[in-house]
């Protein structure tokens, strides 16, 4: 069911850096506007920085209590309900092999839509939206190799720091989510 | 979410109902038609079928079906007008129709798929039914039968006028008056009420209208009754019944019906539509001739359903949060009339939202003939296809299911059904040599049983002989063979449902290969359905299907273990029990308590979800088991508390977490609590299938896999 202020939230998604505001025309000019920026949630994973399209973003919610399910993978926090949805909520730094989130002040979960499936991302910290223009985006960079080269699906530069954008697609895979002796298992029956 | 329905999808579902409701007059005539007589209606209904068909085809632009329909609509004429022998090979081209009409509808609306279904061979087969030649005609006139009547009836009315007096039936003509405010009902009432001695061949408004509120009739009926008792069986106010043909005196009182509209004309009209020949008729089956809808039933969207399902469980949270804030406000000092009064109030909204429960999920239920109509169809193909022939008998058939179920549930029967005129029922000539009926049965059946439906596939085919499935099984690698030494009766017949298992050798095009009763058993649990098989050499076998009545909501038991609470759906707990440590034994590392003489095997939910590492009772005289499982499938859970019992909304939890063996899914309790729903049918499986001593560092699901596994080698 969309509510009202989603709906104002994917407008303003869709329109993107097209609005001039009014800080723009206080300075007495029309600023440029590009409309090929692409807009990222930027945040924080123990001392690396992350980014993923703001269009794959449901929601930001400060993190909400999980019920852990058995015979998952060390990375599933549990299941969270949001608003009568029951989603999994991953925490981002195991599942990176950074340590484990510390689910401090600053902690957050983002809603990631992916597949038309939600997923809450825990993350140490949400540094902001920013803009990437397609020049500072290197797609795909072929140098970093092993099983978190797949989660990457480019560098970004911005102000002087890498932020890696995130590949929801290998992130999510569905598979990667059962215990590893319960998904030997469960390939037995085939689920249609 | 759901989108708003498109006039397409209008198309579709009522293009798929009327579609149906041909399909269950063909299989009806089917029944018929075996036994030589037919009802002449179901004919009728079937052409106002297609005819309907043509009109909405039209209407939305689906040219295929509509020409089809087209086509359809003159064969189906020339049946009904005795043209063209109502014959096997004809109805044979009917039931395909209903195929390539569904396979039509299937694409309709895909542009790119502009053309997949073809409907040439069908309209080939349909132009090589068509009649031959003009049959001889007006084989003599019909006894003393004013010729004004003759004149004034269709084709039709006198195709069937001449094939009542060709069966020896006597003509009748009854006169009625009916009042003008309730002429529908009172002409279906006496419709009715004649149907029984015969058949109703036509309506002519009579001549001398009395007044203007009131419009006589005669009806023409056709009935191997005698007079006396027609009379005495409509005897109603205003209607007399006169006998015709025999008696001349009788004739004249055969009055012909003077407002014609329709010329007379007898000459045989290529495809006479049934546009009402007279005013009258108009009000009667004619109505259905028009383009509105047939059904007085609204589809709606099941995701729109669950909207609405998902909202009731949460008012009911709501509820539930304040029936808790009652508790505080009672503890608060002078309060006592106020929460006197919320409480009443809150009771009675306990009552609304469980009668509004009830009426969402009445909703969803549909009736199981709508699968069985579609089996039907199937038996009647593949038992032709295979050279024998299948009486099917059904039962049951307006037992209500969740939808969803229901919708499940037709590829599993689909392959019962496969399997029992394949594999079960004999050849007709092996069957004559075994001193049975030439014609196989197969019966399905379904009926309620408590907050179950159960049901039945059974054929009095050639069963299946224990033994040699025991032998196949060893001989399949799926069974070792000593083990298979020790395995009772019920045990080896159980492998049938053992992936890779097949007992007939040869694959046919009927069961093909490689999908079995694993494949079926594997769906029946996902809706949390068991299925039992019972089988005699030389007498048949039944398999019997028990599931749930609905998935949405269901009674669940709360229960706590290792701190952690789980829900079990309460359909498959059979009672729980307190044990001491004391009582639990060990047999060959498993641990077992007895229960009135019998041993179960228990399990820990610690232990198989790995929830604690050093599990202990919380009080070792005091361990509650919770038997569930069905029939003789039973494993007790042992459990640190029980808390209750609940209504609960299942929630599914997601591609990504759907696979863990023994999650069913989510649900929410009071107090913003998500807790998980146990999958009760995994957990017995990994209960019994594990052979291994104890639980291994690879869990349970992985060492019963194992356990197969090794029995292959």
């Amino acid at each position: 069911m969309p509510e009202p202020n989603e709906d104002i939230w994917d407008q303003m998604v869709q329109a993107g850096d097209a609005f001039a505001t009014e800080e723009d025309y206080e300075h007495g000019y029309a600023r440029v506007v590009r409309v090929d920026l692409q807009q990222h949630v930027v945040f924080r994973v123990g001392d690396e920085t992350y980014g993923i399209p703001i269009a794959q973003i449901g929601e930001i919610s400060k993190p909400m209590y999980t019920t852990p399910v058995p015979r998952t993978a060390d990375f599933v926090l549990g299941i969270g309900n949001v608003r009568g949805v029951v989603i999994p909520i991953v925490d981002l730094a195991t599942r990176l092999r950074l340590g484990q989130c510390h689910k401090a002040r600053e902690a957050r979960v983002l809603i990631v839509r992916h597949g038309g499936e939600q997923t809450g991302l825990l993350v140490d910290e949400v540094i902001g939206v920013m803009s990437i223009a397609p020049e500072n985006l290197e797609e795909a960079p072929g140098a970093l190799a092993g099983a978190r080269g797949d989660f990457i699906r480019a560098l970004a530069r911005w102000e002087g720091r890498i932020i890696i954008i995130l590949d929801l697609g290998t992130l999510l895979a569905p598979a990667d989510f059962l215990a590893l002796g319960v998904r030997r298992a469960s390939g037995r029956g085939g689920r249609s | 979410m759901s989108e708003p329905p498109k006039p397409s999808a209008e198309f579709l579902s009522e293009a798929q109902e009327v579609i149906e409701a041909f399909s269950r007059n063909l299989l009806q005539l089917d029944t018929q038609q075996r036994t030589g007589e037919f009802d002449p209606d179901l004919l009728n209904a079937a052409f106002r079928a297609i005819h309907s068909l043509k009109g909405l085809a039209g209407l939305f632009g689906a040219t295929q079906i509509s020409s089809l329909a087209h086509a359809l609509e003159s064969t189906l004429d020339s049946l009904r007008l005795g043209r063209l022998p109502l014959s096997q090979p004809a109805l044979d081209v009917l039931f395909e129709a209903v195929e390539v009409f569904q396979n039509m509808l299937a694409v309709f609306g895909l542009e790119e798929t502009e053309g997949a279904v073809s409907a040439d061979p069908l309209l080939h087969r349909i132009a090589a039914l068509s009649p031959d030649a003009e049959e001889e005609d007006g084989a003599g006139d019909i006894v003393g039968l004013d010729p004004a009547i003759l004149g004034v009836l269709t084709e039709y009315e006198e195709h069937r006028l001449r094939e009542n007096v060709r069966l020896g039936r006597r003509l009748y003509r009854v006169h009625a008056a009916f009042d003008l405010l309730a002429i529908d009902v009172g002409i279906e009432s006496l419709k009715g009420k004649l149907k029984e001695f015969g058949e109703v061949i036509t309506y002519l408004p009579s001549a001398d209208a009395g007044s203007d509120d009131r419009i006589e009739l005669d009806i023409l009926l056709g009935s191997e009754a005698t007079l006396a008792a027609i009379g005495a069986g409509v005897a109603e106010d205003g209607v007399r019944v006169y006998a015709l043909g025999d008696s001349p005196s009788d004739a004249p009182e055969a009055r012909p019906g003077p407002p014609v509209v329709e010329p007379s004309n007898p000459t045989p009209v290529p495809s006479v539509s049934l546009t009402a020949d007279d005013g009258i008729e108009m009000v009667d089956a004619s109505t259905s001739m028009s383009l509105r809808s047939i059904s007085q039933t609204v589809r709606v969207d099941l995701e729109r359903l669950d909207v609405l399902m998902n909202l009731v469980g949460e008012l009911a949270l709501v509820q539930a949060n304040l029936s808790g804030t009652l508790e505080s406000v009672r503890a608060l000092a002078r309060s006592a009339d106020v929460s006197r009064e919320l409480q009443t109030h809150l009771r009675t909204m306990d009552r609304k939202l469980s009668l509004l429960q009830q009426s969402i999920l009445d909703v969803r239920m549909v009736p199981l003939g709508q699968v069985f109509d579609k089996l039907a169809r199937v038996v009647r193909k593949l038992g032709r296809e295979a050279g024998k022939d299948i009486r099917l008998v059904i039962t049951g058939a307006d037992t209500e299911l969740d939808k969803l179920i229901v919708e499940e549930l037709s590829d599993p029967l689909m392959h019962m059904i496969r399997n029992c005129i394949d594999h079960g029922i004999e050849t007709e000539a092996e069957r004559t040599s075994l001193g049975k009926g030439p014609s196989g049965h197969i019966e399905l059946r379904a009926f309620q049983k408590g907050n179950r439906v159960v049901i039945e596939v059974e054929d009095d085919g050639r069963g299946m002989d224990w033994r040699l499935i025991r032998d196949k099984a060893v001989e399949r690698g799926v069974v070792a063979e000593s083990e298979s030494r020790e395995m009772a009766r019920q045990e080896v017949i159980d492998l049938i449902f053992v992936p890779g298992f097949s007992t007939k050798d040869v694959a046919t095009e009927v069961s093909g290969r490689g999908v079995g009763m694993d494949v079926v058993k594997t769906n029946i649990a996902r809706l949390s359905g068991l299925i039992d098989v019972d089988t005699a050499p030389g007498r048949g076998s039944k398999f019997s299907i028990t599931l749930p009545v609905t998935l949405a909501i269901i009674q669940a038991l709360v229960i706590e273990t290792a701190r952690q609470t789980f829900c079990i759906p309460l359909n498959s707990v059979l009672e729980s029990i307190m044990v001491s440590e004391a009582d639990i034994e060990t047999v060959e590392g498993h641990e077992v308590v007895s229960l009135r003489g019998k041993t179960l095997p228990i399990l820990h939910l610690s232990r198989i979800f790995e929830l604690q590492t050093n599990y202990r009772y919380l009080d070792p005289a005091r361990i509650y088991v919770v038997i569930v499982g069905l029939a003789q499938h039973r494993v007790g859970i042992v459990v640190d508390e029980l808390l209750g019992q609940q209504d609960v909304v299942i929630k599914p939890l997601g591609r990504a977490l759907r696979g863990v063996p023994g999650i069913a899914g989510a649900t929410e309790l009071g107090g913003g609590r998500t807790v998980l729903l146990l999958d009760v049918s995994v957990l017995v499986e990994e209960a019994l299938g594990r052979s291994d001593g104890g639980p291994t560092d690879s869990g349970p699901a992985a060492s019963s896999v194992n356990g197969s596994e090794a029995a292959h080698a």
